[in-house]
């Protein structure tokens, strides 16, 4: 009875439009009336949860995301990919999708990509005349490969809750994300073949001097991913020093190198990441006691029992757990999703034979597509404040893009575990 | 899923810096001067703790390799001092009103009654959720206190309810502002003016 009635008093309030923290907060007053355990270990319970090093990843990614952000490093990594594929049919858009995926492997973050790269992006594909509605839809689309490439603030907190290795976690995700980024761009493709108004940019010539010149300035932007990820996978650092390292490192590069930031202003972009952390981090607070008291009451026994009354088939069980993760990241954050759906849904999982780092990015790859699938699509809506274009207008390109990219990215994630477990294996050994 | 700030004016600065009203200038100056004081002690809190959780873990490293060294025990105080910094910044999110919301029905909604109706039933939830947490908050600490020592982390013995009582005290901003907007909300409702539609108000 509290696990039916937690879950649909959590549907209600977010229909209604309470905030997410309030939503969870709203079943820990209805768990308070109708169980039997006490309110006195919800505070213990939360200040435990969120008391971590690794947790403290987090917040640093986002302010590094932040300082990245209003710190103009994006449009170097823009001018790059434009001049090498630019001067073809398409090869804007494809740039757009690039750069996504290489800001998103800066700051792990999937709104700083959409925020940087649609910026940037959006003014050049509109001069190039290509279709408005479906070159945002498309920025749209790209922004989540921020979480499926690392470093990802969503893996970090997987590894977290599922006690697995952070850096296996975060590598489970880099070929869907290649997958995904040959996807977009083929539907792309597809989709700008009867636009024959498009203007193209000519491949500068000569070609070699410009490139020298383009990397240069792109070259401390580049450096990034190689510090972060390189410290991490070295050995050097864990994932939470090299977060502090991202922002140490990004902090002189965009006051002197990009020059896009003061003192002052920096201290107003560390305020601004300082709420959104606010934000995430006392969602994460009521979700961790929430999800600790619906595990009291049995929830994973019984999604599970549920599940295997449907079908004890494992490849309808993981098309079962794909719709639930859909469902949830519809209605809730990509945060939030995770911590609810991670200690419920992962056992289920594993039942069926899916190791715990496939399910990684499974996962990854479900709570990525959510953020861009109305009728509760963060991205989506943002995308639309940041491309000055209306949602109605990126709808239906949006729905192409994840149904012939993102969908066949989950299924193939989700049926070949081959494509999630290879890097990690590779690299990191059994 | 939106960080909306509805049809109320939350924002305490535009693009340029110029200061626009915020929603502790609607309330009364007695009520809305103190809140003001203790947004700016938010403010500063965030800004300090996200520059020490950056520059310490960069000393970690630049200690390690550097000078093949350990910063003692900087973990203790580091995350006790983290998690001041992200309630103050959720109580900063609280005032502007940015925590994250699925926003379906304003979609389906466009009766103005209605949208009014449905903002009063937010708020006055939001205000009783919080409310509840900040009583089993104080429940809990009421639980710390009862044992004869406190407990604290093994090395600095900096006490856990440090940062519990710091958790109770920003839900309980929280729960001013929601409360602060729903005064706000009742006074839109019944046709009340605000402050931000005074002449000097608009100015601001």
């Amino acid at each position: 009875m509290i696990i039916t009635g937690s879950l649909l008093i959590v549907c209600v309030m977010l229909l209604l439009g309470v905030s997410v923290y309030i939503a969870f907060g709203s079943v820990l007053m209805f768990i308070a009336l109708v169980g039997d355990q006490s309110i006195s270990g919800y505070l213990p319970t939360g200040s435990t949860g969120i008391r971590s090093l690794v947790l403290l990843a987090i917040p640093l990614f986002m302010i590094a995301g932040g300082i990245m952000e209003k710190g103009k490093i994006a449009a170097p990594l823009v001018s790059l990919a434009q001049m090498f594929i630019g001067h073809i049919k398409g090869g804007l858009s494809a740039a757009g999708v690039l750069a996504c995926g290489v800001f998103g492997s800066i700051s792990g973050s999937a709104n700083a990509t959409l925020t940087c790269i649609g910026g940037i992006m959006m003014p050049h594909l509109k001069k190039a005349n290509y279709p408005k509605g479906q070159s945002a839809a498309l920025i749209v689309a790209a922004a989540p490969l921020g979480l499926l490439i690392p470093p990802s603030a969503s893996h970090i907190l997987y590894g977290w809750v599922a006690q697995q290795h952070v850096l296996k976690c975060f590598l489970s995700t880099v070929i869907p994300a290649f997958i995904l980024i040959t996807l977009l761009i083929l539907t792309n493709q597809f989709l700008l073949r009867k636009h024959h108004d498009i203007i193209l940019s000519e491949r500068p010539t000569p070609f070699m001097p410009t490139f020298v010149r383009q990397g240069r300035l792109a070259g401390p932007a580049l450096m990034m991913p190689v510090i972060i990820l390189g410290g991490i996978y070295g050995g050097i650092m864990t994932p939470t020093e090299a977060a502090g390292i991202a922002v140490v490192y990004a902090v002189p590069i965009a006051i002197y190198y990009y020059r896009g930031l003061t003192w002052k202003t920096m201290a107003t972009t560390i305020q601004t990441s300082g709420v959104t952390i606010g934000v995430v981090m006392v969602m994460i607070f009521m979700v961790l006691i929430v999800s600790d008291n619906l595990i009291a009451q049995g929830a994973p026994a019984l999604a599970k029992q549920m599940v295997y009354s449907v079908s004890e088939n494992p490849i309808v069980i993981l098309l079962m757990i794909n719709v639930v993760m859909i469902l949830i990241g519809m209605l809730m954050d990509d945060i939030s999703g995770l911590l609810l759906a991670t200690p419920i849904l992962l056992p289920i999982a594993q039942s069926t034979g899916m190791d715990p780092i496939h399910f990684a990015a499974v996962i990854g790859v479900n709570l990525g597509m959510a953020n861009i699938t109305p009728p509760t699509a963060p991205l989506l809506y943002l995308g639309a404040q940041v491309c000055d274009v209306p949602v109605s207008r990126m709808l239906w390109p949006t729905l192409i893009f994840i149904t012939f990219a993102w969908l066949p990215t989950l299924m193939l994630t989700t049926f070949i575990p081959e494509l999630a477990l290879f890097l990690p294996d590779l690299l990191l050994g059994d | 899923m939106s960080n909306s700030t509805d049809e109320l004016p939350a924002d305490v600065s535009d693009e340029s810096g110029e200061r626009l009203i915020r929603i502790t200038d609607e309330l009364p100056q007695f009520i809305g001067a103190p809140m003001n004081w203790m947004l700016f002690g938010m403010k500063a809190i965030v800004t300090i703790s996200g520059f020490l959780m950056a520059f310490t873990f960069g000393a970690v490293v630049v200690i390690r390799y550097g000078f093949g060294g350990d910063l003692f025990a900087y973990e203790e105080w580091l995350l006790a001092i983290s998690i001041v910094g992200f309630f103050a910044g959720a109580v900063l999110a609280s005032e502007r009103k940015l925590h994250i919301n699925a926003d379906i029905l304003s979609i389906v909604i466009s009766d103005p009654k209605l949208i009014w109706w449905r903002g009063f039933a937010v708020l006055v939830i939001e205000l009783l959720v919080i409310l509840f947490i900040v009583y089993a908050c104080y429940i809990s600490l009421l639980d710390d206190f009862s044992f004869p020592r406190l407990r604290a982390t093994p090395v600095l013995r900096i006490p856990f309810v440090s940062w519990r009582i710091a958790i109770m005290i920003a839900f309980s901003f929280m729960a001013m502002f929601s409360a602060a907007y729903l005064y706000v909300h009742i006074r839109q409702g019944l046709g009340l003016p605000l402050k931000s539609d005074t002449p000097k108000g608009a100015a601001q």
